[in-house]
């Protein structure tokens, strides 16, 4: 276990892939907070009060998503067959890519805190105490690393299942975290309550995780609610996958 | 030319991907339009009358944007597969013969919207005031919009062959997509005239134009002739840098 997850640090340390997502947080970063001088209000305290950390998180969601390669390198170049050689069980092996993305998505949010740190830096101070808001703040990138981690989880489940980067990139960004408020919709119609249903769809979980000023105790139900997602689809992840590698190895 | 488009277009087809994508890609449009009242009642747009279909179009226009990304395998298999060394003596068509075959593609889609929309268009209820003309209007602005796509697909080419990776190119590709949004609402407040500029020389600001269904003649040849130059402009740029890395 211990060496294949050496082993995948030292791959995501060799791709240039990775490398991406960091300059794509840096670079959005700098552009959102560009833009968000042209605004009337450009302090600090109206960042977080407009709604513009959520474009913030936006380049979050979108730069976690570059962490795939970590899961999709096998199907990318064949090399699949290698685990029917290997002596390293199944569930060994694609855990220590799971636990991979994991250390390199916590890697990418203590740079992402560097980043939005300049960034407000380089904002006017304005009016109001600003600590309140600096509390929040780490507070949503507390939920939005939670967050990440189910992105993973879900990426790396619809890669499992769709073998295809675009078609799982569409899903995900299209279907999935799009469809919550048509779910809802949905539930709110069968007379289970859409406000029950929203929070467990992707987009819920997203808008939980970024939006500020939410009561304690409903942060804690996100966190254990998001915790047990992300155990239950990787488990479904590795169902898949055994009965896949299986299948390569009777070939 | 014709083989090149010929032997895209036979490749795509052989390709599990892209028969998914289309035919999931035919159904997915068909059922949005089709049920646009529904969908609109969902994102806070109320459409009863034939007429109301204005307030929706320029998001549907603009939104069909993102599903232009299902051609990124297209550009990207050469890449991917390194098989440029197998087609040495047409390498100079490659670019443009990848371009055409989306083009062609992108117009299955087109036929398809159009149809459901004829379909949408006489199930909704007559508006009060006159619809009459309204369904040839549409269509039309409809039609003005495909150069305008041509536009986004050349751009997606570019994208492709500058990132080489098709997560690379769609996360840019989606994301300046949807930033224009927000650098246009931004904006809003502190420079209106600029994003009124804005909202006419882009193929997105075009979208939401052509959306508005009741544009005029002049309004709908500049919206055509934007379309035509940025498609023009974008895809010469593709051209030139696929050479230059070419001949690298």
């Amino acid at each position: 276990m211990t060496d294949s997850l050496k082993a995948e640090l030292f791959r995501c340390r060799k791709d240039k892939l990775l490398l991406f997502a960091f300059i794509f947080v840096t670079a959005g970063f700098i552009f959102m907070t560009f833009i968000a001088g042209f605004a009337e209000h450009n302090d600090r305290v109206t960042i977080f009060t407009s709604g513009n950390i959520s474009q913030f998180c936006s380049i979050v969601k979108m730069a976690v998503f570059v962490l795939y390669f970590v899961w999709f390198q096998e199907y990318r170049y064949g090399t699949m067959k290698n685990l029917c050689m290997s002596e390293t069980t199944k569930g060994q092996y694609f855990t220590a890519k799971f636990l991979t993305q994991i250390i390199v998505c916590i890697a990418l949010m203590v740079w992402v805190l560097i980043c939005f740190s300049l960034c407000l830096l380089t904002l006017e101070k304005g009016t109001g105490d600003t600590s309140p808001f600096i509390k929040e703040g780490l507070l949503i990138l507390l939920r939005l690393s939670l967050f990440s981690v189910m992105e993973i989880a879900v990426i790396d489940l619809l890669f499992v299942i769709t073998k295809n980067e675009i078609v799982s990139f569409l899903l995900f960004f299209i279907v999935l975290s799009n469809s919550g408020a048509y779910i809802a919709q949905l539930a709110e119609k069968a007379g289970i309550g859409g406000d029950r249903v929203y929070p467990l769809t992707i987009g819920g979980a997203y808008d939980t995780a970024t939006t500020s000023a939410i009561p304690a105790s409903d942060s804690i139900i996100f966190i254990v609610s998001v915790t047990a997602r992300v155990l239950i689809i990787y488990t479904l992840t590795l169902l898949i996958l055994r009965k896949e590698v299986n299948y390569e190895k009777k070939k | 030319m014709v083989n090149v488009i010929r032997s895209e277009i036979f490749k795509s087809l052989r390709s599990t991907y892209f028969r998914i994508c289309l035919v999931g890609g035919s159904l997915f449009i068909a059922i949005a339009v089709l049920f646009i009242p529904q969908i609109a009642n969902v994102a806070g747009f109320s459409i009863e009358t034939r007429s109301d279909l204005s307030k929706i179009m320029p998001f549907v226009f603009t939104g069909a944007c993102v599903a232009l990304m299902i051609f990124f395998p297209i550009f990207t298999d050469i890449f991917k597969y390194n098989t440029l060394k197998n087609e040495p003596g047409s390498i100079s068509l490659i670019t443009t013969g990848k371009y055409l075959t989306a083009l062609i593609f992108c117009l299955i889609f087109a036929a398809v919207f159009m149809a459901s929309f004829t379909v949408t268009f006489f199930r909704l209820a007559p508006s009060p005031d006159t619809d009459k003309g309204l369904l040839a209007e549409s269509l039309i602005s409809f039609l003005a919009t495909i150069p305008n796509y041509a536009a986004m697909i050349a751009l997606i080419q570019l994208i492709t062959i500058a990132a080489k990776n098709e997560i690379i190119a769609a996360i840019i590709y989606y994301y300046s997509f949807a930033q224009l949004f927000t650098v246009k609402l931004i904006m809003a407040g502190a420079m209106p005239e600029d994003m009124v500029i804005l909202r006419h020389l882009t193929p997105i600001g075009e979208f939401y134009n052509l959306g508005d269904l009741r544009f005029s003649a002049v309004h709908i040849t500049l919206s055509v002739v934007v379309g035509i130059v940025y498609a023009i402009v974008l895809h010469t740029m593709s051209r030139k840098y696929f050479m230059k890395r070419v001949m690298a």
